[in-house]
This record gives C-alpha cells, sequence and structure tokens, in this order.
C-alpha cells in the first residue's frame, strides 16, 4: 500500500474537521431543542442549562392532552396528502404532454408554468385574502389546498419534464411499430421510469405544504382548522412560552419530515438540483 | 414527439386543470394588487377610492418604507456572500470524496427541511435572555451572545445567522452539482501538463463551475428577497424595526395592520426587486443549460 504523504493528510485532516464543526454547527440548536424536549419543568429554567438530567415524557402528553396535537396531527395530514395527491397528479399530466406532445400553444403553456416565479408569493396572498374573506372562504379546508397548490406545480412539473426527457422517443416509436398501445406505452414504458421522479416531488411537495405555516395563519382564524406548523407558531408567540411543551411539539412536527427526508435522500437531493439548474 | 394533427382535445384537457389554477392563484391576482395599490378604504363603508398615485407618494415619504427596503437589501447581499462562501468550501470538500461524504450531507439538510418556524423557535431558545444554551457556551469567552436577539445592533446579524443556517445545504448542493460537471478526465490531463491545484482550479475548474455559481447566487437572491417565515418567528421584524425587511413590513401592512391598499404599494417594491433578479436568473439559467450541453 503505497502511504500518503504528510501533507496530503494534513489536509485531509483539515477537511474532516471543518465538516465536523459544520455538522455541530447545523444540528445544535435542534439537537438542543430535542433535549429540552425530555426535561422536566423544573429542570429547564436552570442557568447556567444542564445538558443532562432526568428524563420525563411528560412535555409530549401535555401536547397531546392540552394542545390538541393530535386533531392538528390529523387536519395537518389531511391538508397535506390531499394537497400532494392533486398536484402531483395535475404535474404529471402537464409534465408528460409538455414533453410528448407538440400541439398548438405548446410554448405558451410551458412558459405560463414558469412565470409565476417573477412575482413574491406574499404579493398574491393580498388580493386573494381580500377575495377569500368577502366570499367567506377562510377556515375552509379545500380553499387552504387550492392556495397551496401553486406551490407546487411549477416545481413538480419540471422535474418531471426532466424525467421524461430521459425517455428517449424512438423507443415509445418502436412499441408502437410492435404494436403497442398508447396506454400500453404510458404503463409499461413511460411510468416506470417516471415513478421515482413522481415519488421524488410527492414526497417535497408534502414537506413543504406540511412546513408551510405563512399561508395557513392569514386564511384561518385561529379557532378552527389548525396545522401542527402552525399551532407551534402560535405558541412560540404566546405570552408565556412552555418551553418544554413547545419543543415537544417542534420535535413531532420535524419527525415525519426527517423520515421521509431520510428514506428518499438521493431522489430528494437529485430532484432539488433538477427544479432549479436544469427545469 | 406525438403531433396533433388530427383534432384531439386530449392535451388541452390534460394541460387544462394546471393552467386555470395558475392563471386563477398566480396570474389574476397581481393585476389585483396593482388596482388595490392606487385605491384606498374608506374609513367606515369599506368601499374603494381611487386615488392615482397617492399611496406611493405617502411611502416614499415614509421613512418606515425606506428602512425596511435598506434592511432588505443588507439581509440579502449579506447572507448570500456568506451563504456562497461557506457553500463553496462545503462543496469543494464534498466534492475531494472525504470519508462520510453521505453523512455529512444528510446533516447539511436537517435544517433546510425543518419548518421556518421550528428553526426559529429552536434558535430563539438558544439564545433566550436568561437559560440560553449559548451564553453558557461563550460566557467563558466574555461574551453575553444570549442578549445579541435583543440587542439593535446585533439583530440583523443574527437573523443573518440562522438564514444560513438554514440555506447552506441549499447552495452547497447546487454548487457540488456544478463542481462534478468537470469532468476527472480534464484534471488528470492537466496535472500530466504540470498544472498545480491553483492553476487547474482557476484555469479549468472555475471556467466550467462558474455559471453554476451565479445560477446558485440569483436563486439564494430570490429566495432571500422575499423570505419572511424565519423572520416572523425570530425576531418579529424588533427590536426596533432593525429586522424589518420589505416583506415583513408588507405582511405587518396587510396581515397584521390589515392596510390592504398600502401593503399593495408596498408589494409593489418588493414584486420590482423581485423581478429583477428573476429575469437575470432566467438568462443565466439558459447560458449555463447551453454551455453544459
Amino acid at each position: 500500500m503505497r502511504r500518503k504523504s504528510p501533507k496530503k493528510m494534513m489536509v485531509g485532516a483539515g477537511k474532516q474537521a471543518v465538516m465536523v464543526l459544520v455538522s455541530l454547527f447545523m444540528l445544535l440548536p435542534l439537537v438542543w431543542g430535542l433535549i429540552t424536549s425530555f426535561k422536566p419543568q423544573s429542570k429547564i429554567f436552570l442557568y447556567p442549562p444542564q445538558i443532562f438530567s432526568e428524563l420525563t415524557l411528560d412535555n409530549y402528553i401535555q401536547a397531546f392532552q392540552r394542545e390538541g396535537l393530535g386533531r392538528h396531527l390529523v387536519s395537518t395530514v389531511g391538508l397535506a396528502v390531499t394537497s400532494t395527491v392533486i398536484g402531483i397528479l395535475f404535474a404529471t399530466f402537464a409534465a408528460y404532454i409538455f414533453s410528448r406532445y407538440n400541439f398548438r400553444g405548446r410554448t405558451f403553456c410551458t412558459t405560463f408554468v414558469v412565470l409565476p416565479m417573477l412575482i413574491p408569493g406574499l404579493v398574491n396572498l393580498i388580493p386573494l385574502f381580500s377575495v377569500y374573506s368577502k366570499m367567506g372562504l377562510l377556515d375552509n379546508f379545500f380553499g387552504l389546498v387550492l392556495l397551496y397548490l401553486p406551490g407546487i406545480l411549477p416545481f413538480s412539473i419540471m422535474v418531471l419534464q426532466n424525467y421524461l426527457r430521459a425517455v428517449p422517443f424512438t423507443l415509445e416509436e418502436a412499441a408502437m411499430i410492435d404494436g403497442c398501445s398508447r396506454w400500453q406505452i404510458l404503463t409499461k414504458i413511460i411510468l416506470p421510469v417516471i415513478i421515482p421522479g413522481v415519488i421524488a416531488v410527492a414526497m417535497i411537495g408534502f414537506v413543504n405544504i406540511w412546513n408551510e405555516f405563512i399561508i395557513t395563519l392569514i386564511f384561518t382564524s385561529g379557532r378552527g382548522l389548525r396545522t401542527v406548523t402552525l399551532s407551534l407558531f402560535y405558541m412560540v408567540n404566546a405570552n408565556n412560552v412552555n418551553y418544554g411543551v413547545v419543543c415537544a411539539v417542534a420535535f413531532v412536527n420535524i419527525i415525519p419530515v426527517l423520515v421521509i427526508f431520510l428514506l428518499f435522500r438521493k431522489q430528494f437531493i437529485n430532484s432539488m438540483i433538477d427544479g432549479a439548474i436544469k427545469g | 414527439m406525438f403531433h396533433t394533427k388530427k383534432k384531439t382535445r386530449l392535451p388541452y384537457l390534460l394541460v387544462a386543470p394546471v393552467i386555470i389554477l395558475l392563471f386563477l392563484f398566480s396570474y389574476l391576482p397581481f393585476p389585483y394588487t396593482l388596482y388595490l395599490s392606487v385605491n384606498e378604504t374608506k374609513p367606515i363603508t369599506g368601499e374603494l377610492q381611487f386615488v392615482g398615485w397617492n399611496n406611493f407618494k405617502r411611502l416614499l415619504k415614509n421613512g418606515d418604507f425606506w428602512e425596511s427596503l435598506g434592511n432588505t437589501g443588507y439581509y440579502v447581499i449579506v447572507t448570500t456572500v456568506v451563504v456562497i462562501v461557506l457553500g463553496v468550501i462545503v462543496a469543494l470538500i464534498l466534492n475531494s470524496k472525504i470519508k462520510g461524504t453521505s453523512v455529512y450531507m444528510s446533516i447539511l439538510f436537517v435544517p433546510w427541511i425543518v419548518s421556518d418556524v421550528v428553526a426559529g423557535f429552536c434558535w430563539k431558545w438558544l439564545f433566550h435572555p436568561d437559560f440560553g444554551l449559548l451564553n453558557a457556551i461563550f460566557e467563558p469567552v466574555g461574551i453575553r451572545a444570549s442578549n445579541l436577539l435583543t440587542k439593535p445592533q446585533y439583530a440583523m446579524l443574527c437573523l443573518i445567522l440562522v438564514t444560513v443556517w438554514k440555506q447552506l445545504a441549499y447552495s452547497a448542493i447546487l454548487l457540488l452539482a456544478g463542481l462534478q460537471n468537470v469532468s476527472n478526465d480534464l484534471l488528470e490531463a492537466a496535472k500530466l501538463d504540470g498544472c498545480n491545484g491553483w492553476q487547474s482550479f482557476w484555469r479549468i475548474t472555475f471556467p466550467i463551475f462558474s455559471p453554476i455559481l451565479l445560477v446558485t447566487v440569483l436563486l439564494d437572491m430570490i429566495n432571500f428577497i422575499s423570505q419572511s417565515g424565519l423572520g416572523l418567528v425570530l425576531t418579529g421584524g424588533g427590536p426596533l424595526r432593525k429586522t424589518t425587511t420589505l416583506a415583513l413590513y408588507l405582511y405587518d401592512e396587510a396581515f397584521d395592520n390589515f392596510k390592504l391598499t398600502n401593503a399593495s404599494a408596498i408589494s409593489m417594491a418588493l414584486a420590482v426587486l423581485n423581478i429583477f433578479v428573476v429575469c437575470i436568473y432566467f438568462y443565466a439559467n439558459k447560458k449555463s443549460r447551453e454551455k453544459v450541453e
């Protein structure tokens, strides 16, 4: 085996040191929150803070019993799943048509999908809020779903188009000559290739809606429909912040997102790159 | 490509839902915002009254507006510079295929996937004036770290720190993708020809990598221009409006004070800023793709 030169080893150690520092910086706030969520009330407000203390599930129990975390989880899952399913279905149709059909108005349509990026979402929310409140659509489940969709459609379409580009059209032509129907082409050739892409954009869409709170904050009254992220926002802004319970809710809020990310890490990251620089 | 010579409605039918949704929720609102910005709401009846440029004139005389514009500039520029510098360092290290790359990559992404509320809250707890962990960490060095969030001169720096923490993964991963466009054969050839590390970086890697670098800078700027969630949770725009960016000012006017017409005028400034950077992004993105192909 060839020995590495001392200089190379130093550089290698330096790189590792930088990455360890960066990782500590990335994890510190969240790990500290996680530790706090398991501390009994009496140990949270101590200075200097204790890293190790007795563990308790009190904060989590309180989050479910007093803060209605269970109810909020149900509505968050409902909103996120509904919006993601509808969004991905529409996005897949559009991406397929854009990459396979040459129809009048195709360029217009593909541009139409990208241009909304010009206007910050917050700007559009002003008139939408005015219309929604006049129509009595605040606190409305499907009203919210409709507001989430524009946030996930363009990105999903761009990423899916990229996946579809990977299927050469000649493959489809060959299948057609062999007597495959369009439906067979769709299910036998196209779907297997784009399924990873569909899963990736679905997961990214789900995570985005799960984490969203500004639209939900503006378009709900706080009394009815509430997501976990929004209830967390209300708790953080309350007069008396109960740090233990808020940390517990924060961790319940993170877990699904973290699990999804760790399971689909590769597709997640690749789709993100596709959406940003390849589109 | 399928050509639709026959009159088939299929493509139109399948594309229609997306087009209709985007039309209603992304296109139609903007002209209405524009319309609101030249109107005023009458106090009692709530009717709209045309007032021409009045909202804009008032805005230009308003110190709060200029301050928030300045804050936006400061926030966007400093955050972008820090994120890009750190992002390039991280991307270069990850590109050299060190041990543990996939673990580092996962850790890097954890802040990026959590909600702005969780991110803002966890940092707020670290910065807690009395019981914050940062106090305990930095006290030996003589810094009262936890006061930083409530001090007007440091609050913006804290917001920038948290934004960098949250967005670093996004920039680093795009920059890494840019670095991976540089083929190893090319670098090997340069080495054989006697190039040293610096020379091959500046002469070979950088020219291939720079279009992606530009695109990443622009995407970061676009993100930061309308960033409002983190600020809303971490500082709420305070202390003394020092962290009130244009996006937060707009949010306050529209959804806390319910002055929709005034907020519409502010949102025009935000929109112009955003349109300007997004147009450069569209152009740069097109160029960078042409270069790769």
